[in-house]
């Protein structure tokens, strides 16, 4: 079927073109009875969604400063500075999710040809963007800290790593981040920390990081996964003084504000995080744990609810595996190649899943290993 | 005494219990039905994520609307796409469209978001004058002879944002032609549609018969429905342009907040006497103040349309930033200076409409001091 395309379809620029290309690729899925890779649950716990309504109540139904309320803005900023990124409200930008905030930030801190430095496995979305603005991607792993030589171009490379990974739950080992922050900084690079799933962490010693580096870097953070609001849309910048405007103009020349009932639902969740972390900290170690006695060969993983299972004693062939899974027990988990070469022969869950879809892939690997 | 922008909006900051004529930001609440929809999602728990494209029955209400207001007809499917305000729906639109070196025709003045994003695009702007004695239309003729090879967009606000100038139907159809004639892709920012005065008359291009496949028709909840905080605007277009604007907007924000989705859909399928209400407020205040305006000295096209009084108060001799800067310094009142919505404009103010009648009043009264104070009078 080949309509002529319309006078706007020929009108689209180049780089939106690719963009569309690339993203037909993830649309091939079909649909599973099981699935092991996405969240059951996808709304916010009552005393979030309680206090979206009392924000209604109280009529906050109007645009918002262009970089958000002002008490979430401190709530955000008082814990990037416990956590070791010392920043003030007024270099705390609200977002409508993390990827809004990845945006602002790629956009404003690179021109096209420019450097993005990528630090292990990243979902496919953020080199899609990395295209999109034309930046050439170079992948790195955490212990390539020579790779920043002293003397580069200052305005030229962004180093992202994500602390913890989406992709794997897993924390960068601190001594080679730190190294790695380092010679990038040194090297005038920008660097920006993803910290959507540091709120996720098993362990509940703090974030740690040292302020004299953290001092110098961009965050960029999300309330969609820990706090089960992906469909709220918030998420949030932190940035040094002198790098905040551009991302912040950016912002509102995008979509002005966002929107205050999920600000205040945002600002909720962070006033019942302790409580509601630690709940979901025991829920999910529940879950690992019991994934492993099932004798399922989970990775070590530091953070909630991404998980890899090392499936390599059984092939390094990660695709045929998922296809073999879905065969046998009904279930979609995901072959973790899509992410990066690095992750050949592993596959990768999601904790939130259906009960059922967790227990197929605890059946499916059972049977594997008899 | 010489001030600029910045210097006003600094003090604007420190002054946040001003009376605000600044923002486009409607003083109603957002009707209660609506925010009642909004509460039964949150309490049914319909607030996960939806396709990037829109919850589908969001889309179908607009598909609905569009057929019902406009007379632009479109798959819910394929050609419409829910953003994140209307903000970003221009943004989107923008970014998809322009290659760096493509010109667009936009109208001197604009609401200058649409600036930055041309800008960041790397295009080129190409400025369409319109002007106080013709009530700030756009006049095709001054379209047409800016067309280059390299003319690719051409952008209609109507009614305007900030002049309230509105493009009537045999304007539009005239635009039309033009758009056909010299292969034109249009851009129908129409987020003010549903606020016309004294009879005056809102025509889509995108209705008109060739117009379909050229044209992208934008619009929101924001202003129509006093819904600027809840985010959510929408591109209707031909298909293969939505699916592209789509995965670029699934990288810039995933998809828009589901609550205000629902409480979108309940708008546009709710009963519309609300912004019929709203209209009729606005006119009054309209009125009202363009009376008071010309009282003081001060200019205007006739607003037929919009939320705002684009004033021109050369008049009475004080600087149009300066003016601005003391009635917000010494009367405690925010009104913006014209050179925010393109350089030209040193002449003009833009005062909202969206204060009730009472605060208007004494915005009246507060003005009326300053140029009392310092008005050269010539
Ligand atoms: C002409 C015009 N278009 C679009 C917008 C964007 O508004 P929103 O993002 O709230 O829909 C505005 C806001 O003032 C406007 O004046």
């Amino acid at each position: 079927m080949t309509t002529p395309a319309s006078t706007v379809e020929r009108g689209l620029a180049a780089r939106a073109r690719a963009c569309d290309a690339a993203s037909d690729e993830g649309l091939l899925d079909h649909p599973y009875p099981l699935d092991a890779t996405a969240a059951e649950e996808v709304n916010p716990p009552r005393f979030i969604r309680e206090a979206a309504k009392a924000a209604l109540d109280r009529g906050e139904t109007h645009y918002t400063a262009r970089h958000g309320i002002a008490p979430l803005r401190t709530k955000l900023a008082e814990r990037a500075t416990r956590d070791g990124f010392p920043v003030g409200p007024e270099e705390t930008i609200v977002t409508n999710g993390a990827a809004e905030a990845l945006y602002v930030v790629l956009q404003t801190a690179l021109r096209p040809g420019d450097t993005v430095f990528l630090v292990g496995p990243v979902s496919p979305q953020v080199v899609a963007l990395a295209t999109f603005l034309q930046l050439r991607v170079e992948r790195l792993r955490l212990d390539q800290a020579e790779r920043f030589p002293t003397g580069w171009d200052s305005s030229a490379g962004l180093l992202l790593v994500a602390a913890p990974s989406a992709v794997t739950g897993q924390m960068p080992a601190a001594p080679q981040l730190r190294a790695l922050i380092d010679r990038a900084l040194d090297a005038g690079a920008t660097v920006v920390v993803d910290r959507s799933r540091a709120w996720c962490l098993y362990r509940d010693a703090g974030y740690g990081f040292d302020p004299s580096l953290g001092g110098r870097c961009i965050t960029i953070g999300s309330f969609s996964t820990a706090f089960s609001m992906p469909g709220w849309r918030v998420g949030y910048v932190t940035a040094p003084g002198h790098q905040v405007s551009a991302p912040l103009e950016l912002k509102q020349a995008m979509s002005i504000c966002t929107s205050p009932i999920a600000q205040f639902a945002a600002l909720a969740a962070l006033e019942g995080a302790d409580v509601w972390l630690a709940e979901r900290r025991s829920f999910f170690a529940a879950r690992r744990d019991a994934l492993l006695r099932a004798g399922v060969p989970l990775a070590p993983a530091d953070a909630w609810p991404a998980q890899l299972i090392d499936a390599r004693p059984f092939g390094d062939d990660d695709i045929a595996l998922a296809a073999q899974a879905a065969e046998a027990r009904n279930v979609r988990v995901e072959p973790a190649t899509r992410y990066g070469a690095e992750l050949r022969g592993y596959l990768r869950i999601d904790l939130r899943a259906p009960r059922q879809a967790l227990d197929a892939v605890a059946e499916f690997f059972g049977a594997l290993a008899t | 005494m010489t001030v600029n922008i910045f210097e006003l909006m600094e003090l604007a900051k420190a002054k946040p219990n001003a009376i605000s004529l600044g923002l486009g930001d409607p003083d109603f609440a957002t009707p209660e039905h609506i925010v009642a929809a909004a509460k039964a999602a949150i309490d049914d728990g319909r607030t996960g994520p939806v396709e990037p494209t829109g919850l589908l029955e969001l889309r179908q209400a607009i598909g609905r609307k569009l057929a019902r207001d406009n007379g632009v007809l479109v798959d819910p499917q394929s050609e419409v796409l829910v953003t994140t305000g209307g903000q970003e729906a221009l943004f989107l639109l923008v970014q998809a469209l322009i290659e760096p070196g493509d010109e667009i025709i936009v109208p001197d003045p604009r609401y200058t978001s649409y600036d930055d994003a041309i800008l960041l695009a790397g295009g080129r702007m190409v400025l369409a004058p319109t002007d106080e004695a013709h009530a700030f239309e756009l006049d095709p003729d001054e379209v047409e002879a800016r067309i280059t090879p390299r003319t690719k967009l051409l952008l209609l606000i109507s009614p305007n944002n900030p002049t309230g100038g509105i493009n009537r139907p045999e304007t539009v159809r005239r635009l039309a032609e033009i758009a056909q004639e010299r292969d034109l892709i249009v851009i129908a920012d129409e987020i003010y549609e549903k606020f016309v005065y004294d009879g005056a008359q809102h025509l889509s291009i995108g209705s008109l018969p060739g117009m379909r496949e050229r044209t992208i028709t934008l619009n929101g909840m924001s202003k129509t429905y006093a819904m600027t905080g809840w985010r959510i605007g929408y591109l209707a277009a031909p298909a293969g342009f939505i699916r592209a604007a789509a995965s670029l907007k699934q990288m810039v924000n995933i998809q828009a907040p589901t609550v205000s989705q629902w409480a979108s859909v309940a708008a546009l399928d709710g009963p519309q006497d609300c912004v019929e209400e709203m209209r009729r407020a606005y006119a009054t205040r309209r009125a009202y103040l363009m009376e008071a305006l010309s009282d003081l000295g001060f200019s205007f096209g006739t607003p037929w349309g919009g939320l705002y009084i684009w004033a021109n108060v050369s008049s009475c001799g004080i600087d149009a930033v300066e003016l601005s800067y003391r009635l917000l310094q010494e009367e405690d009142v925010l009104i913006l200076p014209g050179v925010g919505f393109g350089e030209r404009w040193k002449d003009y103010v833009r005062i909202t409409l969206l204060q009730p009648l009472e605060q208007l009043e004494l915005v009246v009264e507060r003005l009326g001091r300053v140029v009392e104070r310092y008005a050269v009078r010539k």
